[in-house]
């Protein structure tokens, strides 16, 4: 048997999806419990949520190569023929899509075409804003899973039993995970949530390692700073109050939720076998993880994976084709995997991006911000096939598509039919669900 | 609410410390102290006009230097090769660039860590942020960013119509935001949508017309790739009318600029980032009006801004004090400037960084480092609380391995385990020796208050301190033992200390 020890060994070997690792002997006890404890529901949906970041081109994603005002528009960057994957008369996919094909004719790949919402806003930051928060007419920082998690632990531990915590792969939590109760994770690398003590005994390590709990034991006021203190060395330092307790408070959960979920995640990602081949990229290996926890039954509902680089100003066709590939690949897998562990039926991925991109090209052989696009849905449970009619390239909204579809309508149907939640409460307003899930 | 004057006598070495963590990246106590004897006029103007050090050298370093082929050249060699070999020699480039990145990350974090200008490289390390270009898929040449580096730096104070102006001439950003490919005609707009949202207006206060027109007056402001040098392509230049945030006129770029720092949102949107910056987080409204008022009566110039702010009692109130959450680069130079240790031979601080969210020279977006609570997640935090161990034993976070007794392959005890991957040998104890300190450090409670106040600079809990104390009693059996500085356990004992000062939450805050 192999031990992967160090971040760099354990990179290594979850990028070629072998990762193997060991278990901490210094987890805190108390913290060793909490994740013990935490069980899960074998049979509950999971949602995976795929951020495409930038501005994917829907256009050039779900093409209608069959309208000359789309060529005309697009005089360099067009796409026809060259493999283009025909749906039908009005429509055909970008042929980097080819490995999500059979998933398509399979019926488990919905297009919802031009989504989007009111007033569309062109900026990258706002825009995921309103797409993260799910509000785009009023101020509001909870994004609208983190008020879905907390409409599910309302007065309960949210830590505890029912395993709502969220989990996002990456190195920062979406917006779309704020919320109140601060339970959900953000995971790059489980061998990051573990403490070390430093003492060359294991005795002082124990030693080390009770202050360490106590300085970090959530609900615990006392170790701040407090307000005035009289100090032999540093004379009486009157007013000092060392952050506010909410700051305290937010760092021990963050610290506390790590610690509790890093061993039986490590565990989950050490002896979990992945059954398809992933592509060699960041999202490849998301999916690879976030497959190995959802087959070892980690109780949590929503995962969040990302891909960037789909700001494509210039030079966009070569770049947007290996973006769609890296997409293609990594989701064919990631089904495939899941199939193969029997879990397909309990998972569903919904993909978006912050806008689609203007309808004219520019000047460098690439597309501006623009407007509408399209989101995808993937499972064994959705409508497969094109809901919606083709983007309306005569009828546009300075330069872009306008939507027909609001995004909300896709996020009511995921809450109401996969998460069996009532929408209006979390979307903060009524959207009708789109009919995209059996 | 308003500013008011810090009365000169209230400045004392606690008020020095936290000028010194929020104007440059921390230090000792002693550091705090010599700040506080410069009273604080004295300080705040040795921040703000720094006598000492010319400003840094004009020719870059090894690191950054342009490979001796120009960028055409090196194009048509590759060209000529046969396919095998072109992506080798591509791939090689390639290679040589990243090296040298990484190589300018340490010539940065060095000069950040001895500056004896430290508020230069904090604005330096600000503007990074605020006018971010990452090296990453777009520029790929260690070159422009060490010149948008130096650049930053020399525009640190300055006004800020003057740095919008030096920025849109800066190759790495024009690059980096499309603008050396945007052509009259067909102009990208992507330069100009952040030069308005991110950069200086704020979203709602401009229409999609200006972004259209600002991205017409800024066709033509391009880059020599050859030399990476700003160079106006005329040919490229919409010379054309344009209606620009209600101006009409055939405006160029330093005309847009202009226009858009004399808006009254410039003002409040660039004060609203000075104060969650150096002050607290959310400023509240009525108190970014009073900023910005007084940013405008400055005429935009960044130095009389914050020696307003560096002389206020807000600046100081119970409200600023440990209100911000330290960025991973002011956490990690800070330990080091209280541990009196340079920055390690090993990887450790450009991985660290890498793991906290903070890769200099690669910001995430165009948006920057967000900062304040986004600093925090379940991913970095442990890192940070660690990182106290790493730097201790001066193993990058990417080879540090954890102790486990129940694998087979290590049978080793502890001690040897630990010992075998310590790369730096950090002696506090040589280190006090050296300071003549040995006699006031004889009692655990003096050690404890020595470091805590060399760390943090503000007091801890009884309570923390007590946990603290009985640590300096435990000995390697976990059994009590005294304590004193001729213990041969000294070094031991003070490095599991250091690690936990730095595994609370007190210090991740400043």
């Amino acid at each position: 048997m192999q031990y992967f020890q160090t971040r760099r060994e354990f990179l290594a070997s979850s990028l070629k999806g072998a990762g193997l690792l060991a278990a901490s002997a210094f987890v805190p006890a108390f913290l060793a419990r909490t994740a013990a404890a935490a069980g899960a529901d074998k049979d509950a949906t999971v949602l995976v949520v795929l951020q495409l970041s930038g501005g994917n081109d829907g256009l050039n994603t779900v093409v209608p190569f069959t309208d000359d005002l789309y060529f005309k528009a697009r005089p360099t960057i067009a796409l026809n023929g060259n493999g283009l994957l025909k749906i039908n008369d009005q429509i055909a996919l970008n042929a980097a899509l080819k490995p999500l094909k059979n998933e398509f004719d399979q019926g488990r790949f919905a297009i919802i075409q031009n989504t989007g919402y009111p007033n569309p806003n062109r900026s990258h930051f706002r825009a995921m804003e309103i797409w993260h928060t799910g509000v785009n007419d009023q101020l509001e920082t909870n994004g609208w899973l983190g008020r879905y998690f907390d409409a599910q632990c309302s007065g309960a531990d949210p830590r505890g039993q029912q395993g709502e915590i969220g989990v996002s792969l990456g190195k920062v939590m979406p917006q779309s995970f704020r919320n109140r109760s601060n339970v959900a994770l953000s995971l790059d690398d489980p061998e990051t949530f573990q403490w070390n003590a430093s003492g060359e005994t294991v005795a002082l390590a124990k030693a080390q390692e009770a202050i360490f709990e106590k300085l970090n034991k959530p609900g615990m006021t006392a170790p701040m700073t407090p307000l005035a203190i009289e100090s032999k060395t540093m004379g009486t330092l009157g007013g000092i109050n060392g952050g506010s307790p909410e700051t305290a408070d937010f760092l021990r959960h963050t610290a506390m939720n790590a610690i509790a979920a890093g061993d039986r995640i490590r565990a989950l990602l050490g002896k979990g076998k992945n059954r398809a081949e992933y592509p060699y990229s960041r999202l490849g290996r998301e999916l690879s993880m976030i497959s190995k926890l959802i087959a070892g039954d980690f109780p949590t509902r929503v995962y969040y994976a990302s891909q960037g680089g789909f700001d494509t100003h210039a030079g966009q066709v070569g770049s947007h084709a290996r973006l769609l590939d890296d997409m293609s690949r990594s989701l064919a897998a990631f089904m495939a995997d899941l199939r193969s562990h029997k879990a397909s039926q309990r998972v569903l991925v919904l993909a978006f991006s912050e806008f689609g991109r203007r309808v004219a090209e520019n000047g460098s052989g690439g597309t501006d911000h623009g407007a509408a696009a399209p989101m995808f849905l993937f499972g064994d449970s959705v409508k497969g096939g094109i809901h919606g009619g083709p983007p309306d390239l005569k009828n546009l909204l300075d330069g872009d598509l306008r939507h027909q579809t609001d995004f909300r309508q896709v996020y009511a149907a995921v809450l109401e039919k996969w998460l069996k939640t009532d929408s209006a409460k979390v979307l903060k307003g009524n959207y009708s669900p789109v009919d995209v899930l059996a | 609410m308003a500013f008011s004057p810090l009365p000169a006598q209230e400045f004392d070495t606690p008020k020095a410390a936290h000028l010194l963590w929020r104007a440059g990246f921390g230090g000792t106590w002693a550091d705090a102290e010599e700040l506080a004897g410069r009273g604080l006029d004295g300080a705040i103007e040795w921040l703000l006009a720094p006598a000492v050090e010319k400003p840094g050298p004009l020719s870059p370093p090894e690191c950054a230097k342009l490979p001796e082929e120009d960028e055409a050249a090196f194009r048509a060699r590759l060209r000529s090769l046969p396919d095998g070999v072109r992506q080798k020699l591509a791939n090689e480039r390639r290679r040589e660039e990243n090296n040298k990145i990484e190589a300018l990350k340490r010539w940065w974090l060095e000069r950040m860590l001895t500056t004896r200008r430290p508020l230069e490289e904090k604005l330096t390390l600000f503007w990074h942020s605020h006018f971010a270009s990452s090296f990453a898929e777009k520029i790929e040449h260690a070159y422009p960013m060490w010149r948008q580096n130096e650049r930053f730096r020399r525009f640190a104070f300055g006004k800020f119509p003057d740095q919008l102006k030096a920025l849109i001439r800066d190759p790495a950003m024009l690059v980096w935001l499309d603008n050396a490919q945007s052509r009259s005609g067909r102009p990208n707009e992507n330069f100009a949508r952040e030069l308005m949202e991110l950069f200086s207006l704020g979203v709602g206060h401009y229409s999609e017309t200006d972004v259209k027109e600002s991205a017409r007056a800024l066709t033509g402001f391009g880059v020599d790739r050859d030399t990476w040098k700003f160079a106006f392509h005329k040919d490229a230049h919409d010379p054309g009318e344009k209606v620009f945030l209600g101006n009409t006129g055939d405006w160029t770029g330093d005309d847009i600029v202009q226009i858009i720092s004399e808006h009254p949102a410039a003002s409040r949107f660039m004060t609203r980032k000075f104060l969650e910056f150096f002050l607290w987080p959310n400023p509240e409204t009525p108190l970014v009006e009073e900023a910005a008022r007084i940013y405008r009566e400055v005429d935009l110039a960044l130095a009389p801004f914050l020696r307003h702010l560096f002389a206020s009692r807000e600046f100081y109130s119970p409200r600023a004090l440990a209100a911000t959450v330290k960025s991973p680069v002011v956490l990690t130079l800070g330990a080091l400037k209280s541990m009196r240790v340079p920055i390690p031979e090993s990887s450790t601080m450009i991985d660290a960084l890498r793991l906290m969210g903070q890769d200099l020279f690669f910001p995430p977006d165009v948006n920057g480092w967000p900062g304040g609570m986004a600093w925090i997640n379940s991913n970095v935090l442990l890192i940070r609380y660690n990182f106290g161990n790493f730097l201790i034993n001066g193993v990058s976070p990417d080879d540090f391995q954890m102790y486990d007794s129940k694998q087979p392959a290590q049978k080793q005890t502890r001690r040897t385990f630990i010992e075998k991957q310590r790369s730096v040998n950090w002696s506090p104890k040589a280190q006090i020796k050296a300071l003549g300190l040995e006699r006031k450090l004889n009692s655990p409670g003096e050690a404890v208050d020595f470091y805590v106040r060399d760390f943090l600079q503000r007091p801890i809990s009884p309570e923390f301190r007590r946990q603290l104390v009985a640590l300096l009693e435990t000995d390697a059996a976990g059994g009590r033992k005294s304590f004193s500085f001729d213990d041969n356990t000294f070094d031991e004992r003070i490095r599991g200390l250091v690690h936990l000062i730095m595994s609370s939450p007190d210090y991740q805050l400043c």
